[in-house]
Protein backbone atom coordinates (compact mmCIF):
# COMPACT_ATOMS: atom_id res chain seq x y z
CA UNK A 1 0.00 0.00 0.00
CA UNK A 2 1.49 3.19 -1.11
CA UNK A 3 1.41 6.44 1.33
CA UNK A 4 -2.12 8.17 0.64
CA UNK A 5 -1.38 11.34 -1.71
CA UNK A 6 -3.41 14.35 -0.83
CA UNK A 7 -6.00 13.93 -3.28
CA UNK A 8 -6.89 10.51 -1.95
CA UNK A 9 -7.07 12.28 1.42
CA UNK A 10 -9.57 14.61 -0.21
CA UNK A 11 -11.31 11.54 -1.74
CA UNK A 12 -11.90 10.01 1.65
CA UNK A 13 -12.84 13.20 3.06
CA UNK A 14 -15.34 13.77 0.28
CA UNK A 15 -16.98 10.62 1.04
CA UNK A 16 -17.48 10.90 4.64
CA UNK A 17 -18.85 14.57 4.08
CA UNK A 18 -21.67 12.89 1.49
CA UNK A 19 -22.29 10.22 3.75
CA UNK A 20 -22.74 12.39 6.79
CA UNK A 21 -24.95 14.79 4.73
CA UNK A 22 -27.18 12.45 3.24
CA UNK A 23 -28.04 10.58 6.26
CA UNK A 24 -28.49 13.77 7.93
CA UNK A 25 -30.77 15.33 5.16
CA UNK A 26 -32.72 11.89 5.45
CA UNK A 27 -32.53 12.01 9.16
CA UNK A 28 -33.68 15.50 9.43
CA UNK A 29 -36.58 15.23 7.15
CA UNK A 30 -37.88 11.80 8.63
CA UNK A 31 -38.15 13.59 11.99
CA UNK A 32 -39.66 16.46 11.14
CA UNK A 33 -42.44 15.20 8.77
CA UNK A 34 -43.03 12.54 11.34
CA UNK A 35 -43.93 15.13 13.83
CA UNK A 36 -45.86 17.33 11.03
CA UNK A 37 -47.78 13.83 9.98
CA UNK A 38 -48.46 12.96 14.26
CA UNK A 39 -49.88 16.44 14.77
CA UNK A 40 -51.93 16.54 11.22
CA UNK A 41 -53.28 13.10 12.15
CA UNK A 42 -54.35 13.99 15.71
CA UNK A 43 -55.96 17.27 14.63
CA UNK A 44 -57.94 15.26 11.59
CA UNK A 45 -59.11 12.91 14.46
CA UNK A 46 -60.69 15.26 16.41
CA UNK A 47 -62.36 17.22 13.75
CA UNK A 48 -63.73 13.82 13.23
CA UNK A 49 -64.36 12.79 16.25
CA UNK A 50 -66.47 16.02 16.45
CA UNK A 51 -68.38 16.09 13.72
CA UNK A 52 -71.63 13.67 15.35
CA UNK A 53 -71.48 16.47 17.78
CA UNK A 54 -71.52 19.24 15.10
CA UNK A 55 -74.04 17.40 13.26
CA UNK A 56 -76.29 16.68 16.01
CA UNK A 57 -75.84 21.02 17.45
CA UNK A 58 -76.10 22.01 14.35
CA UNK A 59 -79.50 19.95 13.18
CA UNK A 60 -80.76 21.06 17.07
CA UNK A 61 -80.15 24.80 15.70
CA UNK A 62 -81.66 24.27 12.50
CA UNK A 63 -84.88 22.34 14.25
CA UNK A 64 -85.04 25.09 16.76
CA UNK A 65 -85.28 28.07 13.90
CA UNK A 66 -87.36 26.20 11.76
CA UNK A 67 -89.68 26.05 14.75
CA UNK A 68 -90.24 29.67 15.87
CA UNK A 69 -89.81 30.72 12.04
CA UNK A 70 -93.17 28.55 12.01
CA UNK A 71 -94.45 29.84 14.93
CA UNK A 72 -94.20 33.34 13.18
CA UNK A 73 -95.92 32.43 10.29
CA UNK A 74 -98.61 30.96 12.14
CA UNK A 75 -99.07 34.49 13.83
CA UNK A 76 -98.46 35.96 10.34
CA UNK A 77 -101.56 33.35 8.90
CA UNK A 78 -103.68 34.79 12.16
CA UNK A 79 -103.06 37.85 11.94
CA UNK A 80 -104.36 38.15 8.32
CA UNK A 81 -106.87 35.47 8.66
CA UNK B 1 -70.91 4.79 13.27
CA UNK B 2 -68.65 6.76 11.05
CA UNK B 3 -68.21 10.00 13.07
CA UNK B 4 -68.48 8.28 16.84
CA UNK B 5 -65.62 6.29 17.05
CA UNK B 6 -61.99 7.43 16.84
CA UNK B 7 -60.83 6.96 13.25
CA UNK B 8 -59.24 3.47 12.65
CA UNK B 9 -55.34 2.70 13.73
CA UNK B 10 -54.87 2.45 10.35
CA UNK B 11 -56.43 5.57 8.93
CA UNK B 12 -54.36 7.35 11.37
CA UNK B 13 -51.30 5.57 10.29
CA UNK B 14 -50.62 7.12 6.66
CA UNK B 15 -47.69 4.84 6.49
CA UNK B 16 -50.43 1.75 6.37
CA UNK B 17 -52.74 2.49 3.88
CA UNK B 18 -56.85 0.94 4.55
CA UNK B 19 -57.27 -2.36 3.02
CA UNK B 20 -59.41 -2.09 -0.13
CA UNK B 21 -62.58 -3.49 0.75
CA UNK B 22 -62.83 -1.50 4.07
CA UNK B 23 -62.35 1.72 1.60
CA UNK B 24 -64.82 0.35 -0.22
CA UNK B 25 -67.23 0.19 2.46
CA UNK B 26 -66.18 3.78 4.03
CA UNK B 27 -66.66 5.13 0.32
CA UNK B 28 -69.99 3.52 0.11
CA UNK B 29 -71.05 4.99 3.67
CA UNK B 30 -69.66 8.54 3.09
CA UNK B 31 -71.47 8.37 0.11
CA UNK B 32 -74.86 7.42 1.93
CA UNK B 33 -74.04 9.84 4.52
CA UNK B 34 -73.32 12.90 1.85
CA UNK B 35 -77.15 11.28 0.10
CA UNK B 36 -79.08 11.45 3.28
CA UNK B 37 -77.56 15.12 4.09
CA UNK B 38 -78.25 16.46 0.77
CA UNK B 39 -81.88 14.74 1.40
CA UNK B 40 -82.35 16.75 4.55
CA UNK B 41 -81.20 19.64 3.47
CA UNK B 42 -83.42 20.16 0.74
CA UNK B 43 -86.59 19.53 2.95
CA UNK B 44 -85.20 21.60 5.50
CA UNK B 45 -85.69 25.07 5.25
CA UNK B 46 -87.98 24.35 2.07
CA UNK B 47 -90.97 24.33 3.99
CA UNK B 48 -90.01 27.33 5.28
CA UNK B 49 -89.45 29.25 2.31
CA UNK B 50 -92.11 28.22 0.29
CA UNK B 51 -94.40 29.87 3.93
CA UNK B 52 -92.40 33.18 3.36
CA UNK B 53 -93.46 33.27 -0.44
CA UNK B 54 -96.80 32.82 0.63
CA UNK B 55 -96.78 35.71 2.90
CA UNK B 56 -95.20 37.39 0.15
CA UNK B 57 -97.58 36.59 -2.55
CA UNK B 58 -100.29 37.80 0.16
CA UNK B 59 -99.20 40.67 1.02
CA UNK B 60 -98.33 41.46 -2.76
CA UNK B 61 -102.22 40.45 -3.26
CA UNK B 62 -103.40 42.50 -1.01
CA UNK B 63 -101.30 45.32 -2.50
CA UNK B 64 -102.93 44.40 -6.07
CA UNK B 65 -106.34 44.36 -5.02
CA UNK B 66 -105.76 47.78 -3.54
CA UNK B 67 -104.71 49.40 -6.33
CA UNK B 68 -106.90 48.09 -8.76
CA UNK B 69 -109.79 48.99 -6.44
CA UNK B 70 -108.06 52.48 -6.29
CA UNK B 71 -107.73 52.88 -10.40
CA UNK B 72 -111.22 51.85 -10.41
CA UNK B 73 -111.93 54.64 -8.03
CA UNK B 74 -110.39 57.50 -10.17
CA UNK B 75 -112.03 56.31 -13.06
CA UNK B 76 -115.27 57.17 -11.89
CA UNK B 77 -114.19 60.01 -10.33
CA UNK B 78 -112.98 60.90 -13.64
CA UNK B 79 -116.37 60.20 -15.39
CA UNK B 80 -117.80 62.55 -12.56
CA UNK B 81 -115.94 65.03 -13.29
CA UNK B 82 -116.18 64.89 -16.99
CA UNK B 83 -120.27 65.10 -16.46
CA UNK B 84 -120.17 67.62 -14.06
CA UNK B 85 -118.51 69.94 -16.11
CA UNK B 86 -121.04 68.78 -19.21
CA UNK B 87 -123.98 69.50 -16.83
CA UNK B 88 -122.39 73.12 -15.45
CA UNK B 89 -122.18 73.27 -18.60
CA UNK B 90 -126.12 72.64 -19.80
CA UNK B 91 -127.10 74.83 -16.57
CA UNK B 92 -125.46 77.85 -18.02
CA UNK B 93 -127.31 77.85 -21.07
CA UNK B 94 -130.58 77.83 -19.81
CA UNK B 95 -132.02 77.49 -23.35
CA UNK B 96 -130.35 74.24 -23.70
CA UNK B 97 -131.66 72.74 -20.74
CA UNK B 98 -134.58 70.66 -19.93
CA UNK B 99 -134.58 67.08 -20.67
CA UNK B 100 -131.08 66.71 -21.37
CA UNK B 101 -130.09 68.68 -17.92
CA UNK B 102 -132.48 66.16 -16.07
CA UNK B 103 -130.66 63.11 -17.74
CA UNK B 104 -127.35 64.64 -17.25
CA UNK B 105 -128.36 65.49 -13.32
CA UNK B 106 -129.63 62.13 -13.18
CA UNK B 107 -126.44 60.39 -14.01
CA UNK B 108 -124.21 62.35 -12.03
CA UNK B 109 -126.45 61.41 -9.01
CA UNK B 110 -125.92 58.19 -9.50
CA UNK B 111 -121.76 58.85 -10.30
CA UNK B 112 -122.14 59.82 -6.44
CA UNK B 113 -123.77 57.10 -5.65
CA UNK B 114 -121.19 54.41 -7.56
CA UNK B 115 -118.22 56.99 -6.28
CA UNK B 116 -119.68 56.16 -2.54
CA UNK B 117 -119.76 52.71 -2.81
CA UNK B 118 -116.51 52.35 -4.53
CA UNK B 119 -115.04 54.38 -1.81
CA UNK B 120 -116.41 52.03 0.58
CA UNK B 121 -114.65 49.11 -1.34
CA UNK B 122 -110.89 50.86 -1.80
CA UNK B 123 -111.42 51.88 2.48
CA UNK B 124 -111.99 48.22 3.02
CA UNK B 125 -109.00 47.19 0.81
CA UNK B 126 -107.06 49.89 2.22
CA UNK B 127 -107.51 48.86 6.00
CA UNK B 128 -107.29 45.20 5.07
CA UNK B 129 -103.73 46.02 3.17
CA UNK B 130 -102.68 47.91 6.25
CA UNK B 131 -103.57 44.69 8.30
CA UNK B 132 -101.38 42.45 5.91
CA UNK B 133 -98.95 45.62 5.90
CA UNK B 134 -98.67 45.16 9.63
CA UNK B 135 -98.81 41.75 10.34
CA UNK B 136 -95.79 41.30 7.52
CA UNK B 137 -93.54 44.20 9.10
CA UNK B 138 -94.36 41.95 12.61
CA UNK B 139 -93.21 38.68 11.25
CA UNK B 140 -90.23 40.13 9.32
CA UNK B 141 -89.33 41.69 12.40
CA UNK B 142 -89.54 38.75 14.08
CA UNK B 143 -87.87 36.47 11.67
CA UNK B 144 -84.78 38.48 11.45
CA UNK B 145 -84.44 38.29 15.34
CA UNK B 146 -84.74 34.43 15.01
CA UNK B 147 -82.58 34.10 11.98
CA UNK B 148 -79.79 36.16 13.96
CA UNK B 149 -80.21 34.48 16.73
CA UNK B 150 -80.08 31.15 14.57
CA UNK B 151 -77.01 32.63 12.21
CA UNK B 152 -74.80 33.19 16.03
CA UNK B 153 -75.68 29.77 17.17
CA UNK B 154 -74.40 28.13 13.78
CA UNK B 155 -71.25 30.91 13.47
CA UNK B 156 -70.09 29.73 17.33
CA UNK B 157 -70.10 25.93 16.16
CA UNK B 158 -68.91 26.67 12.45
CA UNK B 159 -66.45 29.15 12.70
CA UNK B 160 -63.66 27.26 15.00
CA UNK B 161 -63.86 24.15 13.05
CA UNK B 162 -63.75 26.56 9.39
CA UNK B 163 -60.74 27.34 11.06
CA UNK B 164 -59.47 24.27 12.59
CA UNK B 165 -59.76 22.43 8.85
CA UNK B 166 -57.68 25.22 7.32
CA UNK B 167 -54.89 25.16 9.66
CA UNK B 168 -55.14 21.34 8.60
CA UNK B 169 -54.65 21.76 4.97
CA UNK B 170 -52.25 24.32 5.44
CA UNK B 171 -50.34 21.83 7.32
CA UNK B 172 -50.36 19.84 4.78
CA UNK B 173 -49.69 22.29 2.10
CA UNK B 174 -46.80 23.12 4.37
CA UNK B 175 -45.61 19.22 4.09
CA UNK B 176 -46.41 18.59 0.83
CA UNK B 177 -43.45 22.06 0.22
CA UNK B 178 -41.10 20.49 2.41
CA UNK B 179 -41.37 17.28 0.41
CA UNK B 180 -40.66 19.33 -2.68
CA UNK B 181 -37.49 20.45 -1.04
CA UNK B 182 -36.80 17.12 -0.13
CA UNK B 183 -37.09 16.31 -3.75
CA UNK B 184 -33.84 18.78 -4.44
CA UNK B 185 -32.03 17.46 -1.87
CA UNK B 186 -31.99 14.16 -3.37
CA UNK B 187 -31.43 15.72 -6.58
CA UNK B 188 -28.63 17.60 -5.40
CA UNK B 189 -27.24 14.38 -3.62
CA UNK B 190 -27.33 12.12 -6.35
CA UNK B 191 -25.67 14.33 -8.58
CA UNK B 192 -22.80 14.88 -5.96
CA UNK B 193 -22.81 10.93 -5.55
CA UNK B 194 -22.29 9.95 -9.60
CA UNK B 195 -19.30 12.78 -9.28
CA UNK B 196 -17.69 10.95 -6.33
CA UNK B 197 -18.38 7.82 -8.25
CA UNK B 198 -16.26 8.84 -10.82
CA UNK B 199 -13.80 10.04 -8.27
CA UNK B 200 -13.76 6.90 -6.91
CA UNK B 201 -13.81 4.54 -10.12
CA UNK B 202 -10.02 6.66 -10.94
CA UNK B 203 -8.59 5.71 -7.30
CA UNK B 204 -6.21 3.26 -6.07
CA UNK B 205 -7.35 -0.28 -5.65
CA UNK B 206 -6.48 -0.02 -1.89
CA UNK B 207 -8.40 3.64 -1.28
CA UNK B 208 -11.72 1.55 -3.10
CA UNK B 209 -11.42 -0.73 -0.45
CA UNK B 210 -11.74 1.65 1.99
CA UNK B 211 -14.02 4.03 0.49
CA UNK B 212 -16.60 1.24 -0.37
CA UNK B 213 -18.55 0.69 3.31
CA UNK B 214 -18.91 4.68 3.37
CA UNK B 215 -20.42 3.97 -0.13
CA UNK B 216 -22.72 1.57 0.36
CA UNK B 217 -23.59 3.65 3.39
CA UNK B 218 -24.27 6.80 0.86
CA UNK B 219 -26.63 4.45 -1.11
CA UNK B 220 -28.10 2.75 1.65
CA UNK B 221 -29.21 6.69 2.72
CA UNK B 222 -30.25 7.88 -0.80
CA UNK B 223 -32.57 4.80 -0.83
CA UNK B 224 -34.01 5.72 2.58
CA UNK B 225 -34.47 9.55 0.99
CA UNK B 226 -36.59 7.81 -2.32
CA UNK B 227 -38.11 5.62 0.14
CA UNK B 228 -39.13 8.35 2.95
CA UNK B 229 -40.30 10.73 -0.51
CA UNK B 230 -42.54 7.67 -1.45
CA UNK B 231 -43.85 7.10 1.81
CA UNK B 232 -44.49 10.92 2.56
CA UNK B 233 -46.16 11.33 -0.88
CA UNK B 234 -48.62 8.64 0.32
CA UNK B 235 -49.25 10.08 3.53
CA UNK B 236 -50.41 13.09 1.82
CA UNK B 237 -52.47 11.85 0.07
CA UNK B 238 -54.10 9.73 2.69
CA UNK B 239 -54.59 12.97 4.40
CA UNK B 240 -56.09 15.13 2.13
CA UNK B 241 -58.47 12.04 1.34
CA UNK B 242 -59.52 12.46 5.08
CA UNK B 243 -59.93 15.89 4.46
CA UNK B 244 -62.19 15.74 1.85
CA UNK B 245 -65.20 14.65 3.88
CA UNK B 246 -65.06 16.90 6.37
CA UNK B 247 -64.44 19.85 4.02
CA UNK B 248 -67.34 18.99 2.42
CA UNK B 249 -69.12 18.50 5.64
CA UNK B 250 -68.61 21.71 6.53
CA UNK B 251 -69.64 23.47 2.89
CA UNK B 252 -72.88 22.03 3.66
CA UNK B 253 -73.69 23.43 6.74
CA UNK B 254 -72.33 27.05 5.23
CA UNK B 255 -74.89 26.52 2.75
CA UNK B 256 -77.28 25.92 4.75
CA UNK B 257 -76.38 29.06 7.17
CA UNK B 258 -76.56 30.73 4.11
CA UNK B 259 -79.98 29.86 3.63
CA UNK B 260 -80.89 30.75 7.10
CA UNK B 261 -78.93 34.12 6.78
CA UNK B 262 -81.46 34.50 3.60
CA UNK B 263 -83.94 34.95 6.35
CA UNK B 264 -82.72 38.01 7.68
CA UNK B 265 -83.24 40.29 5.01
CA UNK B 266 -86.43 39.13 3.87
CA UNK B 267 -87.86 40.33 0.67
CA UNK B 268 -90.15 43.36 1.06
CA UNK B 269 -93.12 43.19 -0.93
CA UNK B 270 -95.61 45.33 0.58
CA UNK B 271 -96.10 48.84 -0.80
CA UNK B 272 -97.10 51.68 1.67
CA UNK B 273 -100.51 52.13 2.86
CA UNK B 274 -101.94 55.35 1.81
CA UNK B 275 -103.00 57.64 4.43
CA UNK B 276 -107.54 57.41 4.39
CA UNK B 277 -108.39 60.38 2.49
CA UNK B 278 -112.12 61.84 1.87
CA UNK B 279 -113.26 61.44 -1.72
CA UNK B 280 -115.37 64.33 -2.57
CA UNK B 281 -117.03 64.28 -6.01
CA UNK B 282 -115.66 67.21 -8.44
CA UNK B 283 -112.57 67.27 -6.90
CA UNK B 284 -109.53 66.42 -9.49
CA UNK B 285 -108.87 62.51 -9.62
CA UNK B 286 -105.22 63.66 -9.44
CA UNK B 287 -105.70 64.54 -5.33
CA UNK B 288 -106.18 60.58 -5.00
CA UNK B 289 -103.85 59.40 -7.20
CA UNK B 290 -101.55 56.90 -4.76
CA UNK B 291 -98.06 58.33 -6.77
CA UNK B 292 -99.32 61.54 -5.33
CA UNK B 293 -98.97 60.54 -2.17
CA UNK B 294 -96.27 61.93 0.28
CA UNK B 295 -93.29 59.50 0.45
CA UNK B 296 -93.72 56.80 2.91
CA UNK B 297 -90.50 56.00 4.71
CA UNK B 298 -88.70 52.58 4.60
CA UNK B 299 -90.55 50.66 2.97
CA UNK B 300 -91.85 52.01 -0.17
CA UNK B 301 -90.98 50.15 -3.23
CA UNK B 302 -87.71 50.95 -5.27
CA UNK B 303 -89.14 51.70 -8.40
CA UNK B 304 -91.01 54.32 -6.86
CA UNK B 305 -88.67 56.85 -5.21
CA UNK B 306 -88.91 58.00 -8.83
CA UNK B 307 -92.68 59.20 -8.29
CA UNK B 308 -93.68 62.50 -7.96
CA UNK B 309 -90.91 64.27 -7.83
CA UNK B 310 -89.64 62.54 -11.04
CA UNK B 311 -93.23 63.57 -13.19
CA UNK B 312 -93.50 67.20 -14.61
CA UNK B 313 -95.08 69.37 -11.87
CA UNK B 314 -99.18 70.95 -13.59
CA UNK B 315 -98.49 74.77 -13.76
CA UNK B 316 -100.54 75.88 -10.88
CA UNK B 317 -100.06 72.88 -8.64
CA UNK B 318 -98.34 73.81 -5.39
CA UNK B 319 -94.83 74.30 -5.23
CA UNK B 320 -92.80 71.59 -3.76
CA UNK B 321 -90.48 72.37 -1.53
CA UNK B 322 -86.53 72.33 -2.36
CA UNK B 323 -83.51 71.14 -0.73
CA UNK B 324 -80.18 70.09 -1.34
CA UNK B 325 -79.51 66.39 -0.44
CA UNK B 326 -76.21 67.32 1.56
CA UNK B 327 -78.21 69.87 3.47
CA UNK B 328 -81.00 67.60 3.87
CA UNK B 329 -78.73 64.29 5.09
CA UNK B 330 -76.58 66.74 7.64
CA UNK B 331 -79.94 67.99 9.48
CA UNK B 332 -80.94 64.54 9.31
CA UNK B 333 -77.80 63.03 10.38
CA UNK B 334 -77.58 65.63 13.15
CA UNK B 335 -81.09 64.69 14.88
CA UNK B 336 -80.96 61.01 14.12
CA UNK B 337 -77.35 60.04 13.28
CA UNK B 338 -77.30 57.57 16.31
CA UNK B 339 -79.69 55.27 15.05
CA UNK B 340 -79.35 55.77 11.48
CA UNK B 341 -76.47 57.18 10.14
CA UNK B 342 -76.85 58.51 6.28
CA UNK B 343 -73.38 58.07 4.69
CA UNK B 344 -73.29 60.68 2.51
CA UNK B 345 -71.05 58.99 -0.36
CA UNK B 346 -72.84 55.85 -0.24
CA UNK B 347 -76.00 57.29 -0.36
CA UNK B 348 -74.45 58.92 -3.14
CA UNK B 349 -73.62 55.79 -4.55
CA UNK B 350 -77.15 54.20 -4.20
CA UNK B 351 -78.86 57.43 -6.14
CA UNK B 352 -76.56 56.54 -8.62
CA UNK B 353 -77.44 52.79 -8.62
CA UNK B 354 -81.58 54.11 -8.53
CA UNK B 355 -81.01 55.88 -11.22
CA UNK B 356 -79.05 53.68 -13.58
CA UNK B 357 -81.15 50.79 -12.17
CA UNK B 358 -84.54 51.83 -12.63
CA UNK B 359 -84.30 55.47 -13.73
CA UNK B 360 -84.74 57.52 -10.97
CA UNK B 361 -83.80 61.43 -11.35
CA UNK B 362 -80.10 62.24 -10.54
CA UNK B 363 -79.35 64.46 -7.63
CA UNK B 364 -78.86 67.59 -8.73
CA UNK B 365 -77.87 70.50 -6.07
CA UNK B 366 -81.58 71.53 -4.98
CA UNK B 367 -84.43 69.30 -5.85
CA UNK B 368 -87.71 68.24 -4.55
CA UNK B 369 -87.59 67.02 -0.54
CA UNK B 370 -90.01 64.34 -1.68
CA UNK B 371 -87.23 62.90 -4.38
CA UNK B 372 -84.60 63.13 -1.67
CA UNK B 373 -86.60 61.35 1.37
CA UNK B 374 -87.90 58.62 -0.93
CA UNK B 375 -84.58 57.96 -2.14
CA UNK B 376 -83.99 57.81 1.51
CA UNK B 377 -85.99 56.10 2.15
CA UNK B 378 -85.40 52.97 -0.66
CA UNK B 379 -81.93 53.58 1.11
CA UNK B 380 -82.65 52.82 4.48
CA UNK B 381 -85.04 49.96 2.70
CA UNK B 382 -81.35 48.35 1.77
CA UNK B 383 -79.45 49.74 4.94
CA UNK B 384 -81.71 50.03 8.26
CA UNK B 385 -84.29 47.45 6.76
CA UNK B 386 -85.35 47.57 10.96
CA UNK B 387 -86.87 50.88 10.39
CA UNK B 388 -90.47 51.25 10.25
CA UNK B 389 -92.08 53.65 7.92
CA UNK B 390 -94.02 55.52 10.42
CA UNK B 391 -90.58 56.14 12.19
CA UNK B 392 -89.12 57.13 8.66
CA UNK B 393 -92.37 59.49 8.29
CA UNK B 394 -91.80 60.83 11.74
CA UNK B 395 -88.30 61.77 11.27
CA UNK B 396 -88.71 63.05 7.65
CA UNK B 397 -91.81 65.48 8.93
CA UNK B 398 -89.22 66.98 11.55
CA UNK B 399 -86.66 67.27 8.85
CA UNK B 400 -88.49 69.05 6.31
CA UNK B 401 -89.82 71.20 8.82
CA UNK B 402 -86.14 72.30 9.94
CA UNK B 403 -85.09 72.85 6.13
CA UNK B 404 -87.78 74.18 4.32
CA UNK B 405 -89.04 77.31 5.23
Amino acid sequence: MSTPTQADQDLILQTQALLKETEDAAGRFANSTQAQLDAINSEISDLEKNSVELEAALEKIEQDFERESMGAIEKFKENTA
Amino acid sequence: MKWKNEAPKELVDVEKPLPQEQRGFKGVYNRFVDWRREKKDVKSLGKLEGAFQNANEKAAKATGDYEQSDRDLQILIQRHTTLKGQVDNLRSHPSMAGAPLAAAEKELGEYDERIRIAQAERDTLRSKLETVNNAKASLETEEKVIADRAIERVDKRLTPRRENLNAVTSQIEQLNKEIGLFKLDRVRVGDKKKDLEKQIEGASGWLKKILKTDVEKINDAVRRMDDLIEDRRLAVIALSKRVEPLQSEVAQYENKRNRIARFTTNKDNRYATPPSSPVIPNVTPASFSTSALPPRGGRRPAAAAAGPAAAPRAPGAPTVPQATPEGYIKEWNKRFGSSFRIDEKKFRDHVNNMHQSVGTPALGNSVDVNLVENLIASYANLNHPKKTASEMDDNFKIVRATITP
